[in-house]
């Protein structure tokens, strides 16, 4: 309920914010082939644009572009993750963000002010960080009162700002213990509680789960989207986990080698990846040169392998590449086949339950249908 | 038994071979501190138990001289060389390797590998060359180059443990360079820093060879006094003078490891 109010409050004062209908909606989910990714879904006021920002380290021959011309909006409420394997720039990109670093080229926008060169003690955007960089000097109610004293809070309004952050992250009891006698979940929560304490417009995520195990990190994948839903604060969160960004994202930049490749919802991304990279990198896809299947030469399509069916005899009504199965691996409620098609092409299928009468060197048909296969444009 | 692996721990002997050394190493610190409790004169000969020697020192005006002198050198060295290490550390944090803060690095760990004789040697022409006559301020500034790496490797070592982030998050709250360093690295850095500054004031307090060279008539410190004293022969006095050095230096060296020890459990 909070944060529907706080959505319909933004809108005020921005009447071309493009409303798309839940028709609308649905026929961009049902589409299949090569259309470009839905437009804008229905969305808040712009609060922070990246406008062309590139980050190059070093001179001349040396030169490293950690980030390349990368561009996109991120919306008022909206959870927005930036998603690629280690070194794709989204740390660097996160870090312009904070104002740890200055981009080399384009402007950082924040309600439309340009912030791309303020320090980051100017800048009304906290961060969590990896390694939670708790004050070990301080107790826990003086680390997340650290911000709010730095911003001339007066002393009884700290206090219960402090008491009510603690609260939020369900931390009450903890206020005078020593930061460096707790937990790394704990710790977690107590940073969280800092970077929240000063109402920041944006809240920054350095991979937020990856020290944790992987029962707490299930835990906290709730417990942040519940925050940020109580908060309806703007979070960006930067991880290298797809699941997670899946998970917990309103929208997703998939990005690699210092580039932007793709940004849309979940839903989006996986349905309907742009590049190969993206279609391998979300979730497991089988890539296909087209030609094998009788469409256009020199194009790749994707399809999940959830979505392919394995019989002994072609199916003619769908689609279908016959192939010699390399391996059987049985996980529990699934069974994985890998195999190899005509020209050497790898191909996996994932199907329920344990798989009878099939043994490695078979062979095999491949079969999908056409609605579930996606022709990959770059 | 051919098949275990070789572990030097279980060398028939070892435990016996240990204690011979520190026997040889501390044999002689322990002959003299009993002797400085001689009631006799002679220094190899025991006459029973008398804290003599201590009062004697107490009352020799020259000796008060000598260890105020040492002081004055010691606390000044120290503050100086703790300051200028504070700065360098903080400066040389994030030198790349082969940039000009590695060559810096290099130099301010010098006086660690260069021989004493030659850095007292070479600081004594060069204070007389450039006519440089500061009394006690000559010695300063001597002990003061020398103490700087003492001080400065704890810090070092403190903040590299520390890492950025944690300064990265004081900048992210709103606190501009001056506050992060006055309400978070200095905090945090304090330990190391008190231990560096020990570690600087116990190497000077002991340090001879340079004192020897540099020192003018009336600017005599300790160890220099001491060394004169033992040329009239070997005196229960000098004993006990050895004894409080030994004693100073040890808590000295005590509480500075202590201070470090705080540092790696606060982080």
């Amino acid at each position: 309920m909070h944060a529907h109010t706080n959505k319909s409050a933004s809108y005020r004062g921005h009447l071309t914010v493009n409303v798309a209908s839940p028709d609308q909606t649905r026929q961009d989910q049902t589409r299949t082939g090569s259309q470009p990714a839905a437009g804008p879904q229905a969305r808040d006021a712009v609060l922070l644009g990246i406008d062309h920002v590139g980050k190059r380290f070093g001179f001349g021959e040396g030169q490293i572009t950690a980030l390349d011309d990368a561009r996109f909006e991120i919306s008022d409420n909206e959870f927005f993750t930036l998603l690629g394997p280690s070194g794709c720039g989204k740390t660097t990109l996160l870090r312009i963000i904070a104002g740890f670093e200055h981009p080399t080229e384009g402007r950082v926008l924040l309600d439309g002010r340009d912030i791309g060169h303020e320090p980051p003690f100017k800048r009304p955007v906290n961060t969590m960080f990896q390694s939670y960089a708790l004050f070990p000097h301080l107790n826990v109610r003086k680390n997340i009162a650290y911000g709010l004293e730095m911003l001339r809070w007066k002393p009884a309004d700290i206090k219960r700002r402090v008491d009510e952050v603690l609260e939020l992250v369900q931390m009450p009891a903890f206020a005078d213990r020593r930061t460096t006698q707790m937990s790394g979940g704990q710790q977690q929560r107590i940073a969280l509680a800092r970077a929240l304490a000063p109402r920041p417009r944006v809240l920054l995520l350095d991979e937020p789960l990856s020290a944790l195990d992987l029962k707490l990190r299930k835990a906290m994948q709730s417990e942040l989207k519940r925050l940020q839903r109580e908060t309806s604060l703007t979070f960006v969160m930067v991880t290298h986990d797809q699941e997670e960004a899946l998970a917990l994202s309103d929208r997703i930049a998939v990005m690699n080698k210092g580039k932007v490749l793709q940004v849309g919802t979940p839903e989006e991304i996986y349905a309907r990846p742009k590049t190969c990279f993206v279609a391998d990198f979300i979730g497991e896809a089988n890539l296909i040169p087209a030609g094998l299947v009788g469409l256009a030469d020199g194009h790749t399509i994707s399809i999940r392998t959830e979505h392919i069916s394995v019989r002994s005899r072609p199916a003619t009504t769908r689609r279908s590449v016959e192939a010699i199965v390399t391996a059987l691996t049985f996980l529990g409620a699934d069974t994985l086949i890998e195999a190899r098609c005509a020209g050497d092409v790898p191909i996996k299928a994932r199907v329920r339950g344990a798989v009878s009468g099939l043994a490695v060197g078979d062979r095999a048909d491949f079969a999908w249908d056409h609605s579930s296969e996606w022709l990959l444009s770059e | 038994m051919s098949s275990k692996p070789f572990d030097w721990k279980a060398t028939p002997g070892l435990s016996t071979l240990s204690w011979v050394v520190y026997l040889f190493l501390y044999a002689p610190l322990l002959v003299i501190i009993i002797y400085s409790f001689n009631a006799g004169r002679q220094a190899t000969l025991w006459e029973g138990f008398s804290l003599d020697w201590y009062a004697k020192v107490f009352h020799n005006r020259d000796i008060g001289i000598a260890l105020s002198n040492s002081l004055i050198v010691a606390v000044a060295a120290m503050i100086l060389s703790t300051m200028l290490a504070v700065t360098a550390a903080l400066g040389l944090r994030h030198a790349r390797a082969g940039g000009g803060g590695q060559i810096t690095l290099g130099l301010i760990l010098m006086p660690l590998v260069v021989p004493e004789i030659v850095v007292a040697v070479a600081t004594l022409v060069f204070f007389s060359g450039i006519g440089l006559k500061l009394g006690l301020g000559n010695l300063i500034i001597a002990h003061t180059v020398f103490c700087v790496p003492f001080a400065y490797l704890p810090i070092q070592a403190r903040l590299t443990d520390m890492g950025s982030a944690v300064e990265d998050a004081a900048r992210d709250l709103y606190s501009n360079e001056w506050q992060v360093f006055r309400r978070v690295t200095l905090p945090l850095l304090l330990p190391a820093i008190l231990s560096g500054a020990m570690l600087a004031f116990a190497s000077s307090l002991d340090d001879f060879l340079i004192s020897m060279l540099l020192a003018d008539a009336g600017q005599t410190t300790l160890p220099v006094y001491i060394y004169g004293m033992l040329r009239l022969g070997v005196s229960p006095e000098i004993n006990a003078v050895s004894t409080l050095l030994l004693a100073s230096s040890v808590v000295i060296v005590l509480v500075a490891l202590r201070m470090q020890g705080m540092t790696k459990r606060k982080s």
